[in-house]
């Protein structure tokens, strides 16, 4: 599901003429905090996610313009739970010890209910975005079985604080999207066409941040459901080792771009069969628009073989 | 007119650093054993310019180097863990001195300078290496956190390769056992305390407890 991919926003931009690129559109968007850099550097941003639960993020932290959680409802909606919450109750019961405890499930539950709660929509996204790096927190340390450093209210408590480290105003306007695939719109105009291109790869689902967070998102403990809901929504984008992507439906959304980049990673694979599998099959696609193209390649670490690609292609 | 030569200096060292690493590189056997020892005699001359008393680089290669082993890496990425760590902060030498000794927060334009060293430090690397070493991405994600609030990249857990999770590990143990001006230097218990603290958030969870353990926890 939420595939290994090493976005390097500065790379990308070391990779691209100098002066020429104002404005990314990226139909897929990486996580949003990713692309800081470029709203830092103060490039137009367009950031689709067809997924809702990393739509929500990309406005919480990308678009947000240096709204942060207020403490009147941090006092309101993060309070500490006195009394656990009967199990039956819990939707996300079924997560129990995979990889969340008895009072992590609680939190999940109640926090849910007050996000719902909460009447401003930046606030709302705030508040789950937040829960997104708590979920982050405590799967990272179920792998290990080490204690969470704080009490879940106190982290919550701590990662909503530490917003305000993250979210800034932006000197260009940067717009989150959560459009269907088949109906984003070839209006966007932007310089770069930015693809992170996610290889299709199915993990344990209990240590799959993005898919328990969709879950939780939408309600329900079922990750099969979810998972479904989240290749639906990326359907013809994710590329297969047994096939390609649908490239005729990516290219009609380049627009007037000058550039279409894509970037993934991979491990346990020679760069030679990503060049062979992804890159060419990309330049041929790609080659009547964007007839020249540079494929640049970094070791990313021996001890696995991971490598990073980025195929730059540039219209004629 | 100190400050230049400062500079200056440090600028000659990270060439030469960079040449030996080319040389070394070439050699990739024990061979190249007087070659990194060299490396960290020159690696000390960036941590006298942090402000250091002792040798930063060369500990936090060290500790380094215990962790990998601990945690099952090969020769080949120890190595490389190790070169990264005697050049991590190469970088900073192209950025001004004061900024890394300001006593008050920092802007967030200098925030962004900050997090440019990796990028610095890594486009050094990169230009005197051959493209596919990992040593010029282990300097460039040194600084990466856990939980994807590091820099520059902001990758999130896994998606920062196990050696520059170390790195970050070591870099920090390293640094916290080492008197500064504003604090005693701390001890192995404290350094423990501290890094369980960041364990999922700062730091990679199971790199925390490959530490504990190499230090007797």
């Amino acid at each position: 599901m939420s595939a290994l991919l090493r976005f390097q926003p500065s790379w990308i931009l070391e990779s691209l003429p100098p002066g020429q690129v104002d404005s990314v559109f990226l139909p897929l968007a990486p996580r949003a905090s990713t692309l800081f850099w470029f709203k830092r550097l103060g490039l137009r941003l367009y950031a689709n996610d067809p997924v809702e639960s990393r739509a929500l993020l990309l406005r919480a932290l990308l678009q947000n313009q240096g709204e942060t959680f207020s403490p009147e409802n941090l006092r309101k909606f993060n309070q500490t739970l006195r009394k656990p919450i009967p199990l039956t109750m819990n939707p996300f019961r079924s997560w129990e010890g995979r990889p969340f405890d008895r009072v992590q499930l609680d939190y999940l539950f109640y926090w849910r209910e007050a996000a719902l709660e909460i009447p401003e929509s930046v606030q709302r996204d705030l508040f789950w975005a937040a829960v997104f790096e708590v979920m982050a927190c405590w799967i990272g340390l179920a792998r290990t079985g080490r204690p969470p450093p704080l009490a879940p209210d106190e982290l919550m408590g701590f990662m909503l604080e530490r917003q305000r480290e993250q979210v800034f105003a932006g000197t260009e306007p940067v717009y989150a999207l959560h459009l269907p695939l088949v109906e984003l719109g070839e209006e966007v105009e932007a310089s770069v066409f930015l693809l992170p291109l996610i290889i299709a790869e199915k993990g344990r689902p209990e240590q799959d941040l993005e898919l328990l967070f969709h879950a939780w998102f939408r309600g329900g403990g079922d990750l099969v459901a979810a998972r479904s809901e989240i290749e639906a929504a990326r359907r013809g984008w994710i590329q297969k080792w047994d096939g390609p992507p649908a490239y005729p439906e990516m290219l009609r959304k380049v627009g007037q771009a000058k550039f279409a980049v894509i970037t993934w990673s991979g491990g346990d694979v020679p760069p030679r069969l990503h060049e062979e599998i992804i890159a060419e099959p990309f330049r041929r696609a790609f080659a009547t628009v964007f007839p020249t193209s540079t494929l640049h390649v970094r070791a990313a670490c021996r001890e696995t073989d991971e490598y990073d690609f980025l195929l730059v292609m540039r219209r004629g | 007119m100190a400050g230049f030569v400062v500079h200056l200096l440090l600028i000659v060292a990270l060439v030469f650093v960079t040449w030996k690493y080319l040389r070394l590189r070439e050699m990739t056997s024990g061979e190249g054993l007087p070659d990194l020892a060299c490396l960290q005699g020159l690696s000390s001359l960036l941590d006298t310019a942090e402000g250091y008393a002792a040798p930063h680089a060369a500990t936090m290669a060290a500790e380094a180097e215990a962790l990998g082993r601990r945690l099952g890496l090969a020769e080949p990425t120890l190595l490389s863990l190790r070169l990264a760590a005697l050049v991590h902060d190469a970088g900073q030498i192209n950025l001004p001195r004061d900024l890394f000794k300001k006593p008050g927060p920092l802007t967030a334009e200098e925030w962004f300078l900050v997090r440019t060293h990796p990028l610095i430090g890594e486009l050094a690397l990169r230009q005197a290496l051959p493209a596919l070493s990992d040593v010029p991405a282990l300097v460039r994600w040194h600084h990466e956190r856990w939980d994807g609030t590091g820099y520059p990249d902001r990758l999130l857990a896994t998606e920062i390769p196990l050696p520059a999770r170390i790195l970050a590990v070591a870099d920090a143990a390293a640094a916290m056992a080492q008197p500064r001006p504003y604090r005693p230097a701390r001890s192995a218990r404290e350094i423990a305390e501290e890094l369980g603290r960041q364990a999922g958030l700062q730091f990679d969870p199971e790199v925390v407890q490959a530490w504990v353990a190499q230090h007797g926890g």
